[in-house]
């Protein structure tokens, strides 16, 4: 496995996916920040009562439901279609690593590429939003914590990706079904948890650490429950999954 | 050649994008619009905008890049490249062919776009007041204004052998374009940048985006204009690059 893992890697840098995933984790930062340059915010960086970070962290958590799931899709879906076009499939099985192995090397892969590339995405947010000059203390909390779970919702729509796009040779499908996961993603931010729920991309809708009461916008502890048993959920598929594909015949 | 093209159209995923997108686009904006009825009280003005605001931003022009990607993908596959460059008509041909058949689908889009929230509108919202015809306008607006984008990206899926990166591409030029359309310091750009003309196109007499102009000929036919001109550009260029640069 750590071999397959350390090819994957390989593949990762001829494919440019580190630039890929740097551009747009700038791009959702500079977003999500932008509405801090109008004119209009800029009385509410001083004051604690307008909770100017709670406005910016509306903003970061739209435009990550927004991105993510494309993100996840184009990154997953390079990773795997050179399989496909190069008879990568029929290579690596002859070497040893059978096509589920091969999924699950892509997954760690990847995700180790996402992990710092999430955390320097929220970092960066924060550091326009002190940039601009909000002035009122911060409370980490949140972020922290909206950070590791975005992490978490990415590596499952990785995994899901991987097989799509491991199973269908079109492309399109996998990255259809991301794009039309993120308008999901936006409509789930819009609308009641309940519906968030059953939509896998209402994941990133229930992640987010804030909510509107009201007129006003309060911290809230997102649903640890329902988001736990979607990742469990969505590790089983996978495993059975990429256990079921080491068994098709090409 | 342009009859090939349509050929390979029929058979294609294609048609799924394009039907699923506007769809979605159109259920959200009706299930949005039920659920805040209080403050989103301007009737069809308001219904219009909330069914175009997020697809105008990100998912026109994804789909686009989406369709694209698909139309050169099977250029890719094995030796139809060779195929392709062997052939006695002229390059022209070919581009112009590529971009009408991205075309179609993106027209079929935004057939399904107008026509699901006029009838959405009708029979699910029952919104007082006329049926607004002149969404059909902007319908047909957005098409023309999605040509540039349509030419960017029928070049890029042409150069790119991987099916995802155009796309990828596709979605940072959103993002540029969100930031164009959004900052008033950067509003100029949106004229020119291909992802913002079609959020601007889309959002014409739309109440959700500020300083989105009025579906008048005056805000309209600037756009369309540097549309025209702006594609015709960029399938001059792709030409230049079918002659000139090695592929492979």
């Amino acid at each position: 496995m750590r071999r397959a893992i350390r090819l994957e890697f390989r593949k990762i840098r001829r494919l440019r996916t580190f630039l890929i995933t740097a551009i747009l984790v700038l791009a959702v930062a500079g977003l999500s920040s932008f509405s801090l340059f109008a004119g209009s915010t800029k009385e509410s960086f001083t004051d604690p009562d307008a909770m100017p970070w709670a406005d910016l962290m509306v903003t970061y958590t739209l435009m990550a439901a927004m991105t993510s799931p494309i993100l996840a899709a184009v990154l997953a879906s390079r990773q795997t279609d050179i399989e496909h076009s190069g008879t990568g499939w029929t290579l690596a099985s002859t070497a040893g690593y059978s096509p589920g192995v091969l999924c699950r090397a892509k997954l760690v892969a990847l995700s180790t590429v996402l992990l710092p590339a999430v955390i320097v995405q929220t970092l960066l947010v924060i550091g326009i939003g002190l940039f601009a000059g909000i002035r009122v203390p911060l409370d980490p909390g949140p972020w922290v914590l909206y950070t590791g779970l975005l992490l978490l919702i990415d590596v499952a729509f990785l995994a899901l990706h991987i097989w799509l796009a491991a199973v269908v040779e079109n492309q399109l499908v996998s990255v259809g079904v991301g794009v039309l996961g993120a308008f999901l993603g936006v409509f789930t931010l819009l609308t009641s948890t309940a519906v968030a729920r059953l939509i896998p991309w209402g994941y990133y809708a229930m992640i987010s650490p804030i909510g509107q009461q009201g007129d006003r916008l309060v911290y809230l502890t997102p649903p640890f429950g329902w988001i736990a048993g979607f990742l469990i959920l969505v590790g089983i598929v996978f495993a059975v999954a990429t256990r079921r594909l080491d068994r098709i015949e090409r | 050649m342009l009859r090939a093209e349509i050929l390979k159209l029929k058979r294609s995923a294609t048609w799924i994008i394009a039907l699923i997108l506007p769809l979605l686009a159109v259920t959200t904006g009706t299930i949005n619009l039920a659920n805040n009825l209080d403050t989103l009280d301007a009737g069809w003005a308001s219904f219009t905008s909330q069914v175009t605001l997020f697809y105008g931003l990100l998912f026109f022009s994804i789909g686009i890049g989406l369709i694209a990607s698909t139309a050169w993908r099977m250029e890719h596959r094995g030796t139809n490249w060779n195929l392709l460059l062997t052939t006695t008509r002229k390059p022209v041909k070919l581009v112009i062919a590529k971009a009408l058949v991205i075309m179609i689908p993106v027209a079929f889009m935004q057939l399904v776009l107008v026509a699901g929230t006029l009838i959405s509108g009708t029979l699910v919202l029952g919104l007082d007041g006329a049926i607004p015809w002149q969404f059909a306008l902007v319908g047909a607006i957005s098409v023309l204004a999605a040509l540039p984008l349509i030419a960017i990206q029928s070049l890029l899926s042409m150069l790119l052998k991987s099916f995802a990166a155009p796309v990828a591409i596709c979605l940072l030029g959103c993002v540029v374009g969100v930031a164009t359309v959004t900052s008033e310091a950067l509003r100029p750009l949106s004229f020119i940048w291909p992802q913002a003309i079609n959020t601007r196109a889309l959002n014409l007499g739309s109440t959700a985006l500020a300083g989105s102009g009025g579906l008048t000929a005056q805000d309209a036919l600037p756009l369309i204009g540097t549309a025209l001109g702006f594609a015709l550009v960029i399938v001059v260029l792709t030409v230049t690059t079918i002659r000139t640069v090695k592929l492979r």
